[in-house]
């Protein structure tokens, strides 16, 4: 299991290594003149700003030694200082950080709290009204875009009833944007739940559970349950990444301070170092996300545990 | 009174009863300690019938008509819970798959006290010590570590002893065992049966055995019913069954059965044609070299030096993981060989690639084993059979229709079969197709992985017979990678027994099957059972862990006879 643990490690490493050198051709990517494009809405900038900005950015180098300072720089912990306000990328990052993982975390408890017993639910009533009903209401979820659903449910639950503040960063405002996008999840996680645990009832250990003559309740337990759980977690694992993705969205439409916010800003804002550094955070989150997550798949499964 | 009785039972799928039923009007009684085999071919109704009895029929299954009665009960009106109260109590069942028929996830030890804890409502501790004494008593060593492991550390015979042992740990009346030994090796299935005789002996349990195999029923069963399109059609005591079938169908399954008894097909080197196919100390090794992998890599293939001539079969002979599948595809170059090389038609084809490579295939064909697998569910077999032949590219289309017919009249289908889809043909008719595939290029010879295996006796000996028909009137060469021995015998000039990517045995088959002279031989020899109840023996138990095999011991190659050689 260490085994497989370590090749999974050295794989996220390399993903992490593969994203910086995205990150830092980035800038070169986009048309035209980077700082250009920068100053481009600021009136009377002097040609020589603009160089000052560009031998800032290390941007008059050639590419390999940008690349090289790059790292070096990372591997101080030094992610740059942002253009408009020079406060530091990296601190700024890990404020809003936490924010957006306590989102993505509480809204992958909803998906899984609600997205779980419902596709067992309808993989046990399989073919009835109440499973065609279930899936239904899941391909309708899928359907329905965040912002959307966002919005719906800020009408509702803030607007008309008042139960929830609309905007802000206080404990309660989590909730809504936590509802949002868990809700869509948790459709895509039944779906998942259910193809995985019909696969799982049609699997000849469980006919010899039932020739051993245990109850229907303990053969679901005990035999469907912990088996069909097995590709659900690997399905969470890329879940959770898109919940980051979905973040973007919804911490936007709530103005939720993480840094999904954060990178739209930046990006209106080109400030380029921001989003560099958005890139890369995001990268190392899911990395360290997906192998949390092969360590749980790893329990679950005894094939990988014991080999 | 019997144990189990069971009369007029009609099981149908679906609610329409207009449907013709799969099981129509079974008789079966099962006496007290009685071991009863039910005989028949897919398709005849004999998985049905007892899963019936227990009430596990899948989903759209529905019973019709009849009684199962089971200690003077009949199961058949009892509801879920009544029924559950007789599963693994009373009846317990052992399927053909050990490899899925036990959870991944649990561990062994887990899955064995279920039972006992539901049933006898035992403590965790006792029901573990019931579970300990079972494993030993079914000759699994160090049970109580074995407990703590998972199904996927076990081998498919050792799982197979597992769900012995949970079937028979609550002493039930009946054990009803669906094809308990169809998935695995002779050398295993030998010592699983006799596992399964002394269980059932001891503990007074009767023995409900389903299966096609007429050698395991002529090893095990006290008495016979055989079964056709859902019906019995006959039944009785095994010795006279075999000795006087009374039904046509009976008649007809006890002939198509090969028998080691057979004559082998005699030929001498000198009447062959020339050399087709040479493999020169061919070895091939898997795993290991990984970037993480710490493992010593498996040597599949171990220094085999082989030769087959126009016209002539080599059977090659193993169990599972003995190497000979992969030897095929050495032949056919679908792997490449770390060291040796391959010759075909007197060419090395060893380092060809791309164009080259493709071109030699046309001179080397193969045929697969699952011919359900194998042919494209997209493609019509016209279609199927003409590829080869347009990826050559010089023939014109209205040319490959007409071959494609002959082709098909010639593995004895018609030609009108080239607009159907495989789906719509039996496992026979689709391996029929499969060879009609690989004669399209005139090929010099035919690599054959178990092509007759996945198929019922009567099948199997049709297409044993066209194979052989094929072969006399083309001189076609076969490497014919089987399992079964009574099947080499109806088809093999010669015989390599192979075992751990090494030969171990080469010679005639005649001599090889009727004076074999290295010991695993010989053990595969004893170990397949013959359908001949009066000769029924008790087995000698185990393998014998050959010298010359041993790991890293070369062996050397001794000549034991005309053209006869063994490892030593």
């Amino acid at each position: 299991m260490l085994r497989f643990l370590g090749q999974r490690a050295a794989m996220g490493l390399l993903t992490i290594f593969v994203t910086t050198i995205a990150v830092t051709l980035l800038i070169h990517l986009v048309p035209g003149d980077p700082v250009e494009i920068m100053y481009a809405q600021s009136q009377g900038t002097t040609p020589e700003q603009l160089e000052a900005m560009r031998s800032k950015l290390g941007l008059d180098q050639p590419i390999p030694v940008q690349y090289v300072q790059y790292i070096g720089r990372l591997l101080e912990g030094d992610l740059g200082v942002t253009i408009r306000g020079q406060q530091p990328v990296a601190q700024l990052l890990m404020q809003r950080l936490p924010n957006t993982l306590a989102l993505a975390a509480l809204a992958m408890l909803i998906a899984t709290l609600i997205g779980v017993p419902l596709g067992f639910l309808a993989a046990y009533k399989r073919g009835t009204v109440l499973d065609g009903l279930l899936m239904v209401t899941a391909i309708a979820g899928i359907s329905i875009p965040h912002f959307w659903l966002g919005l719906l449910l800020l009408f509702w639950l803030a607007v008309d009833l008042g139960l929830l503040p609309v905007a802000g960063s206080g404990p309660l405002n989590i909730v809504l944007p936590a509802l949002t996008l868990g809700l869509s999840n948790a459709a895509i996680v039944a779906r998942m739940t259910r193809s995985a645990m019909i696969d799982v009832m049609s699997q000849d250990f469980i006919r010899t559970a039932h020739a051993k003559g245990l109850s229907k309740g303990k053969v679901l337990r005990r035999h469907v349950l912990r088996a069909g759980l097995v590709p659900v977690v690997t399905v969470m694992g890329l879940q959770f990444t898109f919940m980051m993705g979905g973040a973007i969205v919804v911490e936007n439409i709530f103005a939720w301070n993480g840094i999904g916010r954060l990178a739209l800003e930046a990006i209106f804002q080109r400030d380029y170092p921001v989003i560099q550094g958005f890139i890369l955070v995001f990268a190392t989150t899911v990395v360290v996300v997906m192998l949390a997550l092969d360590a749980v798949y790893a329990l679950l499964d005894p094939r990988i545990r014991r080999s | 009174m019997a144990l189990v009785d069971i009369s007029d039972l009609t099981i149908g799928f679906g609610a329409d009863e207009t449907k013709p039923p799969v099981v129509d009007g079974v008789d079966i009684s099962i006496g007290k300690g009685e071991i009863v085999a039910l005989v028949g071919e897919s398709g005849s109704g004999k998985s049905m019938t007892a899963l019936s009895i227990v009430g596990l029929l899948p989903e759209r299954g529905r019973v019709r008509a009849g009684r199962v009665l089971f200690e003077g009960e009949d199961l058949l009106a009892f509801d879920e819970a009544g029924l559950r109260s007789v599963r693994g109590a009373r009846i317990g069942m052992i399927f053909q798959e050990p490899m899925t028929s036990l959870n991944p996830v649990l561990t062994v030890g887990e899955q064995l006290v279920e039972a006992l804890i539901v049933h006898e409502g035992l403590s965790k501790a006792e029901s573990r010590k019931r579970a300990v004494a079972m494993l030993e008593r079914t000759g699994i060593d160090h049970a109580e570590r074995r407990l703590r492991q998972y199904p996927h550390e076990f081998s498919g015979g050792m799982r197979q002893r597992v769900m012995i042992a949970m079937m028979m740990a609550l002493k039930p009346a009946l054990l009803i065992a669906d094809e308990p030994t169809t998935a695995l090796d002779v050398t295993i299935q030998a010592q699983i049966l006799d596992l399964l005789r002394e269980m059932v002996r001891d503990l007074d349990t009767s023995l409900l055995l389903i299966t096609h195999d007429m050698g395991v029923v002529a090893e095990m069963a006290d008495r016979v019913v055989v079964m056709r399109n859902g019906q019995v059609v006959e039944h009785g005591e095994c010795r006279s069954i075999f000795a006087a079938p009374q039904a046509e169908y009976t008649r007809k399954l006890l002939a198509a059965v090969p028998t080691l008894d057979d004559p082998t097909r005699t030929t001498t080197a000198a009447s062959f044609g020339s050399e087709v196919l040479r493999l020169a100390d061919v070895s091939r090794s898997f795993g290991g070299g990984g970037l993480f992998s710490r493992q010593a890599p498996l040597k599949a293939v171990d220094g085999v030096t082989l030769s087959v001539q126009a016209g002539e079969t080599l059977a090659l002979v193993g169990e599972s993981g003995s190497g000979k599948s992969t030897l095929g595809r050495l032949a056919m170059r679908l792997e490449t060989p770390d060291h040796g090389w391959v010759m075909v038609s007197g060419k090395d084809i060893t380092r060809l690639s791309g164009r080259g490579l493709r071109r030699m295939r046309r001179a080397i064909q193969m045929i697969f084993q699952d011919p359900y697998a194998s042919l494209d569910p997209r493609f019509s077999i016209g279609r199927t059979i003409a590829e080869p032949m347009i990826l050559e590219g010089s023939v014109p289309r209205s040319v490959v229709r007409e071959r494609v017919g002959a082709l098909l009249e010639r593995a004895g289908l018609s030609a009108a079969m080239a607009a159907r889809m495989p789906h719509e043909l039996s496992g026979g008719q689709r391996q029929r197709v499969a060879i009609a595939r690989a004669l399209a290029v005139n090929p010099q010879i035919i690599v054959a992985d178990e092509p007759t295996s996945a198929l019922d006796v009567s099948v199997q000996a049709k297409i044993l017979d066209l194979m052989i028909e094929l072969q006399e009137a083309d001189s076609l060469a076969y490497l014919f990678i089987t399992h079964d021995l009574a099947v080499v015998r109806r088809i093999a000039h010669r015989v390599a027994v192979m075992r751990k990517g090494r030969i171990v045995e080469l010679g005639a088959a005649a001599d090889v099957l009727e004076r074999p002279i290295h010991p695993y031989t010989r053990a595969l020899i004893a170990a397949a059972p013959v359908p001949d109840p009066a000769r029924r023996r008790e087995r000698r138990h185990g393998m014998p862990e050959t010298e010359g095999a041993a790991a890293g011991h070369p062996g050397e190659w001794r000549a034991v006879g005309d053209q006869h050689w063994v490892l030593a």
